[in-house]
């Protein structure tokens, strides 16, 4: 029964966002009021994530475990970010100044080293994959970027060469799309399965 | 014409199709199951790691609802109930993680039903449960990456949606022998993962996974309806160029 | 009942499926098996021993289900070229084809019926229910019962059995049913087999099988270890053979003998069930594999490539910054997505209110402001109304040090975070609309500024992020321009959005970003960078050749994983 009522429930949200497109001003409030719910439990939900975060943290400190100290410097942040957000307000200029004077630099050295990660990985692409054409096939799609975005083209008055560029820089691109497409599909149907209740992921795997 | 409506048909033509063929499967018949070595690549790396006593880990991605790839999120909470076993519980070394509040809690919710569909809730004390390491892609990986090099990773599974942030983790546990499956992820993180990780399943490759891990009617239903529907859209594709180039479109 | 069990996940399907209704695998090959309960087919079951049986112990069982077995190989190939199939239809043979052992127990039972133990007695009822059966199926299943028993026999003549008996008996864990029904023989039979144990070993040959059962559960016997035969030690080789093919006789005890049933036990496996054991003896056999514990290969030489790649990239691209000639604008036309974001930054028309979509990391903040800041410093003019939404838990910081550097005279609206952009667009473009009303529905959101905005500007560092708000915006909202300034990342998978129309005009990375500062601005800041953009890129164009001539001839890790 109450799988049922479960499934009833979802189908009856899925297809009345669905139906929204074709009917807008007929349901627009009740399409407000499903969104509004939903960005309101997805906002709890981060509430409650952070709630995991911060008891994972707990744990580690209470545990004595490795990286403790870790721990304790992330519990302290956060516990200093939240009431001085609170106390203030996060429109205080101080309070921006201070997280992202932070954050930026940090995520920012977090993509230094992604970047040069990247480049490792290049460098050993051959010898991970191996000569297939997959692997020609993103050689080919990675040098042929980034030649073009060193924009050392001059394709002034040459429509000829502006042309061929645009061919070019499409190449790599139809196959992300192709790609993307796959993803899509395989997306539409995982959702369908949902919507119809073939199978709830969340509920009983 | 407007092209919201052809996209519409396809989502029709789909429902319509994975109602037929998941009642017509259930009666009798069946689709092609597909062997993926990469798959095989997981299976065996979970197993070696439990049994030289390491550490599972599974990444639930970095999101529970992506726009553009919107079944990523339920996609890798579909995947996480086929590694909840019996032997990984008691080992006490699967380690869930995403970064995403809702991913988490929801992945919370798969282990607690797993319990209650038998599993011992003592169990449950071996292990933190799904855990957050942070709520954005870079404070996840700032949170996680330590986590990597203090415990001991034979075994690391990437499922849903990331971005090429996915790579630094990869390295982290590859780097310490660890083996590394990716199941997912956005378009830059198959790029970034394509040259470093052996086992990678890409494009729609990955939602074939939960299917694969645990054969039932309803995935092949969905993957016989996933190839008819590629087929007529690359069917569509090409038609759609030569109207183009004739001039009619 | 008949059905088709499905060798993949063991469910029961009706006869006439080609396929599993539960996995969906193919039962094209598979035979019809007896529902579990209903031990043969046809409308009577078959119940030779009829409630007795259900007395009997564990191998007893197991003999009747190799009778089974045999029927359905029987029924599997109705004609074999020696004729067994007439075989258990006739009672002489029959006898003659029984072993030794079974012989004596019948003979014994017929004999003197109290001298038997229960077992014993259980067959001869069992013998005797068949007999008067009447129904040629059931004569002819128990028949074929005693000839697979005969047929194993002769098979196993020929190997080594008492190893393999001795396993499979050693290996036998007790089972619940087992003590039960020994206890109960135990208990009718009272001092009998201790009685029996003066007896001589003729005798005592008929009932052992039972006494070294008893014997075992209580602790008097147990299963020895039989010593290897060696033809030069006990007897000669001819003795051994004929030993063999009359049916061994274990000793157990002192004066005891196990009579071998040479039947191996009928283990039912399914298919997946025995993939999962191969795998477990695969990876038990990888595991004892005599080889190191599995590393990187060279982690030193790994981790002095990474801080050589790193020096390099991040030294080259810091001295770029300070050090260099004056840059010119990056060659090449302007491309028409850029076209449209000029000609609407430009251009004077009518932009009291625009809508600013922050989607972009803190760590993208630079790249991002690179290429928003030209342009609305020139579009948004003081006075203009700004609505701002943020779908990144950081972007109402990012927004003010964004709205800072534009301008300080501007009216700001918070529209506030949504989780995800999907549902921000849905919520944003959602607000006119009011065919109806919920009544005494609470109004917890902040009054917006009057709809419609002139145009929506979105600034992401992904595609996935700007693709959210793209297609949700234009698809309820198609009049309304969208512009997109994006990063590098974003920018070449968004580009069909602006050919499809979608979006009005884009503009994408440090190369498109200095040529619309150049031509808006002047000479700026994202020149600078963006000729360490260009170094960047330059040295991973070399890493990537420096990787391929080097590693060129290597195999991949999957080849050198299968040829080791």
């Amino acid at each position: 029964m109450k799988k049922m009522l479960l499934a009833a429930l979802t189908l009856i949200v899925g297809l009345t966002v669905l139906a929204g497109y074709f009917f807008r001003a007929e349901l627009s409030p009740v399409l407000t009021l499903i969104i509004d719910w939903g960005i309101l439990l997805l906002g709890v939900a981060g509430l409650i994530g952070l709630g995991y975060l911060v008891r994972m943290h707990l744990a580690r400190l209470f545990r004595r475990e490795k990286g403790g100290f870790y721990s304790l410097i992330a519990l302290l942040g956060f516990v200093f970010s939240l009431a001085f957000g609170l106390v203030y307000s996060p429109h205080h200029p101080f309070f921006r100044d201070l997280i992202l004077n932070v954050q930026v630099p940090v995520e920012a050295s977090l993509l230094a080293i992604l970047a040069v990660s990247l480049l490792y990985a290049s460098l050993r692409l051959i010898r991970t994959r191996g000569w297939t054409l997959l692997s020609v096939g993103f050689l080919f799609g990675a040098v042929l970027s980034l030649i073009l975005n060193l924009a050392f083209f001059r394709e002034e008055g040459n429509p000829l060469l502006a042309e061929m560029i645009a061919f070019l820089r499409g190449i790599p691109m139809a196959g992300g799309r192709g790609i993307l497409l796959g993803m899509a599909l395989g997306g539409l149907i995982v959702g369908l399965r949902v919507l119809f209740s073939i199978n709830r992921p969340y509920g009983e795997g | 014409m407007n092209w919201y409506y052809v996209g519409w048909g396809v989502i029709g033509i789909t429902a319509v199709l994975l109602i037929i063929f998941t009642v017509k499967f259930k009666r009798k018949g069946g689709y092609i199951v597909r062997h993926y070595p990469a798959v095989e690549g997981l299976r065996n790396a979970t197993t070696t790691a439990l049994e030289r006593g390491l550490s599972n880990d599974v990444v639930l991605g970095d999101a529970f609802w992506s726009y553009s790839y919107p079944g990523l999120g339920l996609h890798s909470l579909s995947v996480l109930p086929h590694l909840l076993t019996q032997e990984a519980y008691a080992s006490g070394g699967l380690s869930v993680s995403g970064a995403d509040g809702s991913l988490v809690l929801f992945a919370q919710q798969i282990v607690h039903q797993q319990y209650a569909d038998g599993f011992s809730a003592a169990l449950a004390a071996l292990t933190l449960g799904p855990a957050l390491h942070g709520p954005t892609p870079s404070s996840f990986t700032a949170g996680v990456l330590p986590q990597i090099r203090l415990r001991s990773v034979g075994a690391l599974a990437l499922f849903g949606n990331y971005g090429a942030e996915g790579l630094l983790w990869a390295e982290a546990v590859a780097s310490r022998g660890g083996h590394v499956f990716a199941g997912a992820g956005a378009l830059t993180a198959q790029a970034a993962l394509f040259s470093t990780v052996d086992d990678l399943l890409m494009g729609e490759e990955i939602f074939i996974l939960p299917g694969v891990l645990s054969k039932t009617v309803e995935d092949q239903a969905g993957w016989l309806v996933e190839d008819v529907v590629r087929a007529g859209m690359m069917l569509l594709l090409v038609i759609g160029a030569m109207l183009k180039v004739l001039g009619v479109l | 009942m008949t059905v088709l069990i499905c060798p993949e996940c063991g469910a029961e399907n009706p006869l006439e499926a080609e396929s599993c209704r539960e996995c969906g695998a193919s039962l094209v090959n598979i035979l019809p098996s007896e529902k579990p309960g209903e031990d043969f087919p046809g409308d009577e079951p078959f119940d030779f021993a009829s409630q007795d049986a259900n007395d009997l112990p564990g191998l007893l069982q197991s003999l009747k289900q190799e009778d089974d077995l045999s029927t359905l190989d029987e029924t599997q190939e109705p004609s074999e070229p020696d004729g067994s199939e007439e075989a258990p239809s006739e009672e002489p043979q029959e006898q003659d084809a029984l072993p030794e052992w079974l012989r004596r127990i019948r003979q014994r039972a017929q004999e003197e019926e109290d001298s038997v133990g229960e077992i014993t007695q259980k067959i001869a009822a069992a013998k005797d229910t068949l007999a008067d059966d009447k129904q040629g199926q059931q004569h002819e299943n128990f028949s074929a019962w005693l000839e697979s028993v005969q047929k194993e026999e002769k098979q196993k003549s020929i190997e080594d059995t008492t190893e393999v008996e001795i396993d499979g008996e050693g290996d036998r864990e007790p089972q619940p049913g087992d003590e039960d029904w020994l206890k109960r023989i135990r208990k009718i039979k009272g001092d009998t087999f201790e009685e029996e144990e003066t007896l001589s070993p003729e005798d005592q040959a008929g009932d052992s099988l039972l006494q070294w059962l008893v014997a075992l559960e209580s602790g008097q016997a147990t299963a020895q270890e039989i010593p290897e035969v060696d033809s030069d030690e006990t007897a000669p080789e001819g003795d051994t053979q004929a030993q063999k093919a009359e049916g061994e006789e274990i000793g157990i005890g002192d004066g005891d003998t196990m009579p071998v049933s040479l039947i191996e036990p009928v283990l039912d496996v399914s298919r997946e069930e025995q993939e999962l054991a191969d795998k477990l003896r695969s990876t038990i056999a990888d595991e004892k594999t005599a080889r190191p514990e599995r590393t990187r290969e060279e982690p030193a030489a790994h981790w002095v490539v990474l801080l050589i790649l790193a020096v390099l990239l991040i030294g080259s691209l810091s001295l770029s910054l300070f050090f260099g000639n004056q840059v010119r604008m990056p060659q090449g036309t302007v491309l028409p997505q850029n076209e449209a974001v000029l000609d609407w930054a430009e251009d004077s028309e009518d932009k009291t209110a625009v809508l600013l979509i922050f989607e972009y990391a803190a760590g993208y903040a630079n790249e991002v402001e690179r290429v928003a800041l030209p342009v609305l410093q020139q579009a948004i003019q003081p006075g203009t109304t700004i609505g701002m939404a943020y779908s990144n838990p950081s972007g109402l910081l990012l927004s003010e040090r964004l709205i800072d550097q534009v301008d300080d005279y501007l009216k700001l609206t918070d529209l506030g975070y949504y989780p995800t952009a999907a549902l921000g667009a849905y919520g944003l473009t959602d607000q006119t609309a009011a065919g109806w009303e919920f009544i005494d529905y609470p109004e917890s959101k902040k009054p917006l500024p009057e709809w419609p905005f002139s145009a929506v500007v979105i600034l992401s560092n992904s595609y996935e992020g700007a693709a959210g708000w793209v297609e949700q915006m234009s698809a309820l909202d198609p009049d309304r321009p969208i512009y997109l300034l994006v990063t590098a990342q974003a920018g070449p998978l968004l580009q069909p959005y602006y050919q499809s129309g979608q979006v009005a005009g884009m503009v994408s990375g440090m190369t498109e970003a200095a040529v619309v500062e150049t031509l808006l601005a002047g000479e700026g800041q994202a020149l600078v960078r963006w000729r360490s953009y260009q170094i960047g890129v330059l040295i991973c164009l070399i890493v990537i050749v420096i990787g391929v001539i080097l590693n060129g001839s290597e195999l991949s890790t999957n080849e050198r994983r299968v040829r080791s």
